[in-house]
């Protein structure tokens, strides 16, 4: 059965500046917070740590990001789920995502989504 | 980029039609016998009976376009003039705030009473297609804390 509404592929941008004035908001120590978006990897550095993240892969309903915090050891992947972020009556596919230095870039596949039920 | 956290560009949509009639059908249960709506390009066809004591009389309804008015949706509804207030006094009691009816039969819906406020969505035009609509969205974007 089609879903009620369905969209074509778009893209989506998450602004590199409004993510940072976010995090810095959740963060105590704001002064000692930056997050430095460049192409292909974000800079992290958050007090005396500091780790660079890029994208591991990316898959439909996923995307992993590689944490590096010491050079040459093994990186720390988190699986961001797109099922732990959407209910589950919004059909949302990823066909590839990018960093650059003024955002994410996420392009979508065509999807769709029912009324929430009662 | 914009300031918003999340922007976008254009975003096409469709609506499906066969789920709207789906919808219709559920909302007007009880206030109507029968109703079906048709979308065919340009033009959405309703078509219903009511029973009026013993006697089912039939109604129909013709829609040829929505229009796009700032912020709110202008859905004007053909109907005979005779059935127009008699059909508003039914239709007024189900539908829900932030949709108004103007005389004749004009639906006017209120995007913002139907958004979060965080998200900054711009609807630039709405078709009725064969099967449903086709939505064009503009550029916008969401940002919340």
């Amino acid at each position: 059965m089609n879903r009620l509404v369905q969209w074509d592929p778009f893209q989506i941008r998450v602004n590199a500046g409004a993510v940072s004035a976010a995090i810095r908001d959740r963060m105590k120590a704001a002064d000692h917070f930056t997050l430095t978006f460049q192409d292909g990897a974000i800079d992290v550095v958050a007090g005396k740590l500091r780790a660079r993240l890029t994208l591991a892969a990316t898959a439909q309903r996923e995307v992993r990001l590689a944490i590096f915090v010491n050079p040459g050891e093994p990186a720390i992947v988190i699986t961001i789920a797109l099922d732990s972020l959407l209910p589950p009556f919004v059909d949302l596919v990823i066909t590839s995502a990018e960093i650059r230095s003024d955002g994410l870039i996420v392009s979508l596949g065509p999807g769709g989504a029912d009324p929430p039920p009662k | 980029m914009s300031a918003h956290l999340v922007s976008w560009d254009a975003i096409s949509l469709r609506i499906d039609g066969a789920r709207v009639n789906d919808f219709v059908r559920q909302r007007a249960a009880g206030q109507v016998d029968e109703i079906n709506l048709t979308f065919r390009n340009g033009n959405i066809h309703v078509a219903g009976r009511k029973k009026v004591g013993f006697v089912p009389i039939p109604f129909f309804a013709d829609v040829n376009s929505i229009q796009v008015n700032g912020r709110a949706i202008v859905v004007p509804v053909l109907i005979l003039p005779i059935a127009a207030p008699i059909l508003r006094g039914i239709v007024a009691t189900r539908i829900p705030p932030g949709v108004t009816i103007q005389p004749p039969f004009t639906f006017v819906i209120e995007l913002d009473r139907f958004l979060p406020t965080f998200i900054d969505v711009e609807i630039r035009e709405i078709r009725i297609i064969d099967g449903g609509l086709a939505l064009q969205i503009g550029a916008g974007g969401a940002s919340w804390k």
